[in-house]
């Protein structure tokens, strides 16, 4: 077999494959046994017909099956010898059906089609992302408890005889009604606010201060136009409101009374976990940080030309992904503010960066010699399943079905390559603001 | 009897007259009527066989019987003639390879 290679541009190559003479006779000769032992000619017990005379009554049919059977490992063989890997796109000349064979005579054909392209791969040794270790300040848990003190507060009434005054907290019922019916969730007993925090609308707010206790009070207001909820934009709303109480905050206080009560032994295991969490939350989103400053980096040092169809077969992806979980949660492109016309545009250029990281780290993985081996793949998936509490089996299968399981596992392999890459970076003086 | 195409009629292709073909020996459906004369005639101006030809052998095949149960509805395969002409050695008929 002879393979002659041009190259169209960046990321298109022509073939001319030559499939030898001898092979093409071998393979008639071949494709005659087979087809003597299945045809039944008049005057020929089975099989016994002589080859010349299947030759020349199956002719066509024998050569189309040739070339069904020559030209695609020929084509296969074509692209592993001259390291390339196709992308789509194929075009053969002349079409398989209308190839031409003759037997003693080698088979020519000419395929056009997209490859990937040749890419030097950067150093990758030497980026540099910020590695500066997590930083919780005692301050940020302190918030942070400052906020469930708030949760866990108490209000207890006191018995005073004045009326409501701002900073207070008051104890109220009430509800709101459009054109004289109760919205949705629009009632409510018993709740207990805290002024001048915005629990309350301003305008209800403005008038619970100086009520006294058991009075009741009728509020009007009108709602914007583009209020986030369209039960109430545009509408004339009454608010009744009475008031029951007015109220004392009580915070917990911090101790290990409190700690029990949120399930943990004492104060400062409490403190502690918090302050887990946070570092846990931080290195999360540092990791984040730290990939996409790798992946920016990697994306800027190489020039790599996508082809078209590829780019478009991306986008093509994308867009029937987001379509289809639309369709899943009932709503249609406008309700969910997507414009069809603008999507693809807006796609490409992350289809374009999506497909550089790929590619790269493809050859990145293959250098580093990074797999993730099944047994690898087995126990993510386990773990993903107890997340989402379900059978780990059926995960499996279900991913195997939707033929996600090798996406998965490419996911697990980015996942390896990052974590190399982000152990090779070298270490960014983090600015200090 | 003039026409030569009405007396042979087709090749007679079949495992044993493959064989036959190593002994020169070609195999052909004639018309029942005609004779060994007729025959040699007609093959050697179909074939250009002149002075090629050493042996004719003609048969009558008898049609087989078809249908089985019913007596009077059993019918029969027409009768028909076969010939093998014998031609000297080295002589090819061309036509005969075609098929």
């Amino acid at each position: 077999m002879k393979v002659e290679v041009e190259k169209l541009g960046n990321s298109q190559v022509h073939m001319r494959v030559e499939i030898a003479a001898e092979e093409v006779t071998q393979e008639l000769e071949r494709n005659c046994h087979a087809l003597r032992s299945k045809v039944s000619v008049p005057g020929f017990r089975k099989g016994k017909v002589p080859l010349s005379i299947l030759k020349s009554r199956f002719a066509e049919h024998l050569k189309a099956e040739a070339i069904q059977n020559l030209v695609p490992p020929a084509y296969e063989q074509a692209l592993i010898s001259e390291r390339l890997i196709p992308l789509g796109n194929l075009e053969l000349s002349p079409p398989m059906h209308q190839m031409e064979l003759k037997e003693g005579q080698p088979l020519v054909f000419e395929a056009t089609l997209d490859v990937k392209p040749d890419f030097v791969l950067p150093e990758y040794e030497d980026l540099t992302i910020d590695k500066s270790p997590p930083n919780v300040p005692r301050e940020e848990v302190d918030e942070y408890i400052e906020r469930l003190q708030e949760q866990f507060a108490t209000y207890v009434p006191l018995e005073v005889d004045r009326s409501v005054e701002e900073s207070d907290s008051v104890r109220i019922d009430w509800e709101c009604l459009v054109d004289g019916t109760p919205i949705t969730d629009g009632s409510k007993q018993d709740a207990d606010i805290d002024i001048g925090k915005g629990m309350l609308l301003p305008a209800v707010e403005a008038e619970v201060i100086g009520m006294s206790v058991d009075e009741s009070r009728q509020i009007e207001m009108d709602f914007d136009a583009d209020h986030e909820n369209p039960e109430l934009a545009g509408k004339h709303a009454v608010f009744n409101v009475a008031l029951r109480a007015i109220t004392e905050k009580q915070l917990p206080s911090l101790d290990d009374e409190f700690a029990k009560d949120l399930e943990y032994e004492n104060y400062e295991q409490l403190r502690g976990a918090i302050w887990n969490n946070l570092v846990e939350e931080q290195k999360a989103i540092h990791n984040h940080r730290q990939r996409e400053d790798i992946l920016e980096q990697l994306i800027e040092k190489t020039a790599i030309d996508i082809p078209e169809s590829i780019v478009d077969q991306h986008v093509q992806q994308t867009v029937q992904n987001i379509l289809q979980r639309l369709r899943q949660e009932g709503q249609t492109p406008e309700q969910a503010g997507i414009d069809m016309e603008k999507l693809p545009t807006e796609l490409r250029e992350d289809a374009i960066k999506q497909t550089k990281q790929a590619w790269m780290f493809d050859v990145i993985a293959e250098r580093e010699n990074i797999r993730v081996t099944d047994d690898e793949l087995d126990i993510e998936i386990r773990r993903m399943a107890e997340q989402q509490n379900r059978d780990p089996q059926k995960y499996t299968s279900l991913l195997r079905e939707s033929n996600r399981l090798e996406e998965f596992r490419d996911t697990l392999r980015n996942d390896k390559v990052y974590r190399l890459l982000i152990q090779r970076a070298s270490a960014k003086q983090s600015l200090i603001v | 009897m003039k026409d030569p195409y009405r007396i042979i009629k087709q090749p007679l292709i079949t495992e044993k007259t493959t064989i036959l073909r190593e002994e020169n020996k070609y195999a052909f459906v004639v018309d029942i009527k005609a004779n060994k004369a007729d025959i040699r005639k007609a093959a050697e101006e179909l074939f250009d066989l002149k002075d090629k030809i050493v042996k004719i052998n003609t048969m009558q095949v008898r049609g087989k019987t078809k249908g089985q149960f019913w007596r009077y509805r059993q019918g029969r395969r027409p009768n028909w003639k076969k010939v093998v002409i014998t031609v000297t050695e080295g002589t090819i008929i061309e036509a005969f390879e075609a098929i």
